[in-house]
């Protein structure tokens, strides 16, 4: 492999471009693996062996860099290093005696940032996408529908993302003609599935499905190495994640896989653990019941009690042809019938009544997981699909959207006509407010706001009474099931000023009662800055929120205020908000602050 | 919406026909490995469909013969190789694909007398070696099987970590300890060093009193991640059982601060686990209370 300025070879590329040019074609790819924060592979086929030459740079039409192997070759793959992490690049491939493809809009991608940094990531997992018919078509062109403007990550194939045996040519109907445009730009991270299995095999890495995937298996994209492409991890922001060979490895306790597992998960420290194999641990599937099925079996008993013991989060499958979405498990090995309500950890739709919550940041053990079978890309098959365990099952086209910001994951099912079928989310940490006054809330007729400030935190307060606004009982929520609800003041410039949280009842600190058609809270301690709040809701004539909070807590900023200051109540787990805006103030002084 | 709650499904209309499958399906007799039977079915449905597009290319009966042998289908799968035999297929493609028939159905002396067919006529396929040493291995050929397994993993283009172990299990079988742990380093030289190698290989260095070796061997796994824990316990047992007491504790005491520096929230029953241990460990001992 040779790397030389563009400027070097202007000449000669030239020339090369304008004697050769057409004479080989691109059939297959231009398609990205191995995504990291310096480095990018990019592969792809043609009808006829070359060498190979990918140039590349951060401006459309302004490649600087290329990159050679004079290896002459139809099946190309040329590993980009020394990339700047969290950079956008342009690229084209060929020869060097041209280009073929690419300086365009179409073909670039984005390398990863440095692991560990928080920033918004978006997945969309695909499962038993290998059949070509127009209801794949329609899922894909819905999701292309839904992330206009947002990057995609990565792509996650779930396995069996070409029928019928994963052969080559399979593969490039189902998977690489299929997904031509986001492939030029969005890396694939595949996993193994039983008609893969057909064609390839896992414990010799032989195969069509190992011969077109470059995967990590020296720990080339953080993680521990495991030595095969069969089973790997690798890092993206601050997810880990670990795709498992659930077909021909060994799922033994003590085998090589699990073993693996367990050292992989103990060293990372990432925000967030997403796993996915092929078989589900849970499904009710037509053909592919995990009461039945020796492989879903063995993965459910031996592989998640050591995925919940180092925190995964999320834990994706395809096989059988249906979606179905788990509530917020934990140490559930046993056979559907198995199932006791003490492992379900929150059995709320995870959306409208709130988040699944997990105490901790960062990899817990045992706070909870969320596990999809998303295995419908491609076709449906009638089911009962009534695992005890499961949120919600759905006979629909479709494909598994996963968005992560912070310390929130989104999970969407996006179907064939671009409805989002389903939606849950997962939300870590203790809940707190925006960083930035949410837009769009109801206001107020009336609103008073005080402040008082102390030397010592601990005598702080804080009151704040909202009436004659709109306030809907469903945009509410249920705060003493799963709500959380939180009041944030924001001054002049945005700041967040103060902030005071009355967690759901769902959580142990939560003190929430009905009261007449609205709620009230009341905790003296006030470990979240709230000692008492009263929400009741009803039209402008009737509606009313009182909040009381006193203490450290509130994180109180220094006073006086830059005004103009809001105050808003928050439905952290859904979008609502109430608001009251003060642009004058009856006071605002270093101890004390009266608006209006 | 199950038992617990839930918001059900949303679904198309069953037909009778498939309803009546599913009714069958749902049958308590229903043995375990059903469904991955009936994809095998699909599969093979698809396939007999090829015939007709190329039923007399010799390579797809033997397609056939392998998906058959991973159903189980002996009868089905021999009959299949004959019908490419029939059709001329090349006799080492044959002969591969039979022993492996052979093998699977449990009759490793056919196996490995098909095999060694093969390897006769292509010695260059060296993954077929592994179908040998597992079908010597059945015969109790231990040493057959040792070089076979050996001549794998040193020409395969890649080795996998279970080949390995594979291995070292025949030769632990056969009682050669340092051969077993030659295995891991031969395949640890070919796929890196892994710690699902590297770890067994610690243990066989023990096992066989080579204490600088196994010190040497964890040193370069944390070389690849010196914060882990569980590896920086077992490097305080290799020194302790060196003698080497106070270099031990003080391992033990950098991975007990590193577990005592994790958020609760990352301590579950594995890492409390290990945190006991190095807690064992870091104990004083009845003759250290007793020194004044």
């Amino acid at each position: 492999m040779k790397t030389t300025t563009r400027l070097a070879t202007l000449l000669a590329v030239a020339t090369a471009l304008a004697s050769t040019a057409g004479a080989v074609t691109v059939t297959r790819g231009p398609y990205l693996q191995m995504p990291s924060d310096s480095s990018m592979t990019v592969r792809w086929r043609t009808d006829a062996p070359t060498d190979s030459r990918v140039s590349y740079g951060t401006t459309q039409g302004v490649l600087t860099t290329d990159v050679d192997d004079a290896t002459p070759t139809t099946e190309h793959e040329v590993p980009l290093t020394s990339l700047t992490d969290g950079t956008e690049y342009f690229y084209e491939v060929g020869s060097t005696t041209g280009a073929l493809v690419g300086n365009d809009a179409a073909h670039r991608f984005r390398t990863n940032p440095t692991p560990g940094t928080v920033q918004p990531v978006r997945l969309w997992a695909i499962g038993d996408s290998g059949f070509v018919n127009p209801d794949h078509v329609a899922v894909r062109d819905a999701y292309a529908a839904f992330s206009t403007g947002i990057h995609t990550d990565l792509l996650l194939p779930l396995g069996d993302n070409a029928y019928n045996v994963g052969t080559d040519a399979e593969y490039q109907a189902a998977f690489f003609d299929m997904y031509q445009d986001l492939l030029r730009r969005t890396p694939a991270m595949p996993t193994f599935g039983n008609h893969e299995a057909f064609s390839s095999n896992t414990l010799t890495e032989t195969g069509p499905w190992f011969d077109m995937f470059t995967l990590p298996r020296l720990g080339e994209l953080g993680g521990v190495m495991s030595g095969t492409e069969g089973y790997y991890s690798f890092d993206l922001a601050n997810v880990h994640f670990i795709v498992l060979d659930s077909h021909f490895s060994d799922r033994s306790p003590g085998g090589t896989m699990l073993t693996w597992l367990e050292d992989d998960l103990m060293a990372t420290t990432a925000d967030w653990i997403i796993a996915y194999w092929h078989h589900p641990p849970y499904s009710k599937g037509l053909l592919h019941d995990s009461d039945i099925e020796n492989r879903e079996i063995q993965m459910r008993e031996n592989a998640l009690p050591i995925l919940e013991d180092l925190g995964v989060d999320l834990v994706l499958s395809g096989h059988s042809h249906n979606y179905e979405r788990s509530n917020f498990l934990d140490g559930h090995y046993g056979f559907s019938t198995e199932l006791a309500p003490s492992m379900v950890l929150d059995s709320g739709d995870g959306d409208a009544d709130g988040a699944y919550r997990k105490a901790s940041v960062g990899p817990a053990a045992h706070e909870g997981a969320v596990y999809v079978v998303a295995g419908s890309t491609s076709d449906v098959r009638n089911s009962t699909l009534n695992h005890p365990a499961m949120e919600i099952g759905l006979l629909e086209f479709g494909a598994l959207v996963v968005d992560i910001d912070g310390n929130e994951l989104t999970g969407t099912f996006l179907n064939d006509l671009g409805q989002a079928s389903d939606v849950f989310r997962i939300a870590k940490g203790a809940p707190a407010c925006p960083a930035a006054a949410r837009s769009g809330c109801e206001t107020a007729g009336k609103a008073k706001l005080v402040l008082k400030k102390n030397t010592d935190p601990s005598r702080d307060r804080f009151v704040w009474k909202w009436k004659q606004g709109d306030l809907d009982p469903g945009d509410v929520g249920d705060p003493t099931d799963q709500t959380d609800l939180a009041v944030c003041v924001y001054d002049a410039g945005g700041t967040l000023l103060g902030s005071a949280v009355a967690p759901s009842a769902s959580d142990p600190a939560g003190a929430w009662r009905p009261k007449g058609i609205g709620f009230s809270y009341k905790d003296s301690a006030a470990p979240g800055g709230i000692l008492k709040m009263r929400v009741s809701p009803g039209d402008s004539a009737s509606s009313k929120i009182a909040v009381k909070g006193k203490g450290a807590g509130l994180g109180l900023g220094t006073l006086p205020v830059a005004l103009p200051v809001t105050a808003q109540l928050a439905n952290l787990d859904g979008g609502a908000c109430w608001e009251a805006v003060y642009s004058t103030a009856k006071r605002n002084e270093a101890t004390k602050v009266v608006a209006p | 919406m199950g038992d617990l709650g839930g918001r059900g499904v949303r679904r198309r209309p069953v037909s009778v026909c498939a309803a009546l499958l599913l009714a069958a399906l749902a049958h308590p007799l229903m043995p375990r490995g059903a469904g991955a039977h009936q994809d095998l079915a699909d599969v093979l449905a698809a396939h007999e469909r090829e015939h007709a597009r190329r039923g007399s290319d010799p390579a797809i009966h033997l397609e056939e013969a392998n998906l058959r042998r991973q159903a189980r289908d002996v009868d089905g799968a021999l009959v299949a190789v004959e019908r490419a035999a029939a059709l001329g297929a090349e006799p080492g493609d044959i002969a591969i694909v039979r022993g492996q028939v052979f093998l699977d159905a449990g009759w490793p002396g056919a196996a490995r007398a098909e095999v060694d067919r093969a390897l006769r006529a292509h010695p260059e396929r060296v993954h077929v070696r592994l179908t040998r040493a597992r079908a010597a291995h059945r015969l109790g050929e231990l040493t057959a099987a040792a070089a076979d397994y050996r001549a794998a993993i040193a020409g395969m283009r890649s080795p996998t970590p279970d080949h390995v172990v594979e291995y070292r299990d025949v030769l632990l079988e056969a009682g050669d300890r340092a051969g077993a742990l030659a295995a891991l380093d031969l395949g640890m030289t070919r796929i890196g060093p892994v710690p699902t190698l590297q770890l067994p290989a610690i243990d066989l260095a023990l096992a066989l009193d080579r204490d600088a070796d196994a010190l040497r061997r964890i040193d370069a796994l944390l070389a690849q991640n010196p914060r882990n824990e569980r590896w920086l316990a077992r490097r305080g047992e290799i020194l302790e059982r060196s003698g080497r007491t106070d270099e031990a504790k003080h391992t033990y005491g950098v991975a007990l601060a590193l577990i005592e520096a994790r958020p609760a929230g990352r301590r579950g029953g594995r890492i409390r686990a290990l945190e006991q241990r190095l807690r064992a460990h870091l104990a004083p001992t009845t003759k250290e209370k007793d020194t004044p």
